[in-house]
């Protein structure tokens, strides 16, 4: 029985140090947003919360691979061609990169509209979780 | 391709003058006290400046004597029959993008290649100031991207897309010319659960070409329309686009020479040439971009119509088809372009055998621009590291008149080659 309690919470523990929480300022007034919503916003298409705020989207170095493959299903190479597209032909720039996941709750807790993401268990009562991004994903 | 004349279009009329604009406007923006204290301190421009480096070792082959291959019509020199060439799609170029305040940024991207001069001087292909009130609006000044590039945004960083080369049969007629001067407005929405986009430009094409002879296209008035929608991996594109070319007096040393004969027909065809130096030319397209999962698939159609002596009508084609395999992404590539116009092979002029020159001189500047060309492109695009992508392509070109390749061969001969290509593309 405790073997099976024991493998049970390192189970849980495992699969939240693999989703991803997609955070934002405590007092930002976005509740939630879709997956949609996040791919339009760190993908540089439309980036802009739900209720019409400016969205400022920040990359975590330490997470970016597994993010944006739970994000969009691609490679690190393919995103950076994706942004080279962008880029290049002059229609926006890719979010600025902060170095890890501490740099990025000081960043999210300076601004109101920055929104970047962490591993889930390093999210805390300093930040607002506005969608998970699930290990399966 | 090309919807072009024979043309040598006169002086640039709004480049010079918006690119002072442009300066002026970041100059003064940069002056602004609030800004002048920030953009002093090295953390804002660790911020807000980024530098970025592209470009493309190329090496091309093919061993069809008499026949010079080239990436585009704007090359002064195409790759030689059984000669490892390195000059087609090796290029070298740069980007520097500032952000100035929350309202106004600046871009300006310059590329060093292979141009219709037959030289490697860098040419600034962008320089523009943007204004983004809200996410909704852009406003850009200066020499902009060009958004009839329907199939694709950039034709220089190659590592952006899965191909050796951008199709020269799509190219050739979607964007003969890769910088324009003038002025975009964007506005983009929420619809229908994905985003739309609608972007209105006017402006002027400027560049060079190279259709038997080198040309500078300076005097045009370009207005267009591009349409996007997206959403999730799917994206649908389509464009419309006016331009007016004025002055086209590249054929009225010929235009003359005919007229001043003794022949009622070729008084008719001098006449012809002479009174159609305006005229004006359409283009339109659409575009599908669909990359589901590790899938990459892209269609793109389209066609345009153009006034002036040759009454030129064209139409193109192009699918492409990847699948990613990790580092490794093969792909399949069939593109097709028919350029035709009014000139017939037996619609040449019927003149005396003392004026066979001038006759023929007739029908090569009127045909130049006529392409039926297939192409079928096998290729591996190969990862191997962070910054850098390794390319290795097959091109199956079967060509019965075509204005991309350099001939040296009769007229009636075709111009069909198998291209074979590797490519190493950077990015910094």
């Amino acid at each position: 029985m405790l073997l099976l309690l024991f493998l049970a919470c390192s189970y849980t523990s495992i699969a939240m140090a693999n989703d991803i929480a997609i955070v934002t300022h405590v007092e930002n007034t976005n509740e939630r947003i879709t997956k949609a919503e996040a791919i339009n916003i760190f993908m540089g298409r439309f980036r802009q919360y739900p209720n019409g705020q400016r969205a400022k989207p920040y990359d975590n170095n330490s997470s970016k691979n597994t993010f944006y493959k739970k994000l969009i299903n691609k490679s690190p190479a393919e995103v950076k061609a994706y942004w080279a597209r962008l880029i290049f032909s002059g229609r926006t720039l890719p979010p600025k990169s902060l170095k890890d996941s501490t740099t990025v709750i000081e960043k999210i807790q300076s601004d109101k509209q920055a929104i970047s993401y962490i591993p889930l268990n390093q999210a805390n009562e300093s930040v607002k979780i506005l969608l998970i991004l699930k290990g399966s994903q | 391709m090309l919807l072009l004349d024979n043309s040598a279009w006169l002086k640039k009329r709004l480049g010079l003058p918006l690119v002072a604009v442009v300066c002026v406007t970041i100059l003064y923006l940069c002056s602004m006290p609030a800004i002048a204290d920030e953009a002093s301190s090295p953390s804002w421009l660790d911020d807000n400046l980024q530098f970025h480096i592209f470009g493309t070792l190329g090496a091309s082959y093919h061993d069809e004597k008499g026949l010079e291959y080239r990436r585009n019509i704007e090359q002064r020199n195409g790759v030689s029959a059984n000669q490892l060439d390195f000059s087609s799609d090796s290029l070298l170029g740069g980007q520097l993008d500032l952000q100035i305040n929350e309202l106004f940024s600046a871009s300006t991207q310059v590329v060093s290649r292979n141009n219709a001069k037959g030289n490697w001087k860098p040419e600034p292909i962008t320089g523009f100031l943007r204004y983004q009130p809200s996410e909704m609006i852009q406003i850009r000044l200066g020499r902009i991207p060009t958004y009839s590039n329907v199939g694709a945004e950039t034709r220089f960083a190659s590592y952006a897309y899965t191909e050796v080369r951008p199709s020269p049969e799509l190219y050739g007629l979607f964007s003969p010319i890769d910088r324009y001067d003038g002025v975009s407005i964007e506005y983009t929405t929420p619809i229908a659960t994905g985003i739309g986009k609608v972007i209105l430009n006017y402006g002027s094409s400027v560049g060079d070409l190279f259709i038997n002879n080198h040309f500078d296209i300076d005097d045009t008035s370009n207005t267009g329309v591009g349409l996007s929608w997206q959403k999730d991996n799917l994206e649908l594109r389509g464009l419309y686009t006016h331009e007016r070319i004025s002055n086209d007096n590249s054929l009225a040393a010929l235009g003359q020479a005919l007229a001043a004969t003794p022949f009622p027909t070729a008084q008719q065809r001098g006449a012809e040439i002479i009174s159609t130096e305006n005229y004006t030319r359409e283009i339109y397209g659409a575009a599908v971009a669909y990359t589901p999962g590790e899938w990459e698939i892209k269609v793109v159609a389209g066609g345009g119509r153009q006034g002036g002596s040759s009454k030129i009508k064209a139409e193109a084609g192009s699918i492409l088809i990847g699948y990613n395999l990790g580092q490794f992404t093969p792909y399949a590539i069939a593109a097709y372009n028919r350029t035709r116009t009014n000139i017939k092979p037996s619609g040449v002029l019927n003149l005396t055998p003392q004026l066979t020159q001038l006759n023929a001189l007739y029908t090569d500047a009127l045909t130049a621009s006529k392409a039926e060309q297939d192409t079928l492109s096998l290729g591996v695009r190969y990862d191997f590291a962070k910054n850098y992508a390794l390319k290795f392509q097959v091109d199956k070109i079967n060509a019965e008149t075509t204005p991309y390749t350099l001939s040296t061969r009769t007229e009636s001969a075709d111009k069909d080659l198998t291209l074979f290509t590797i490519a190493l593309d950077f990015l910094f």
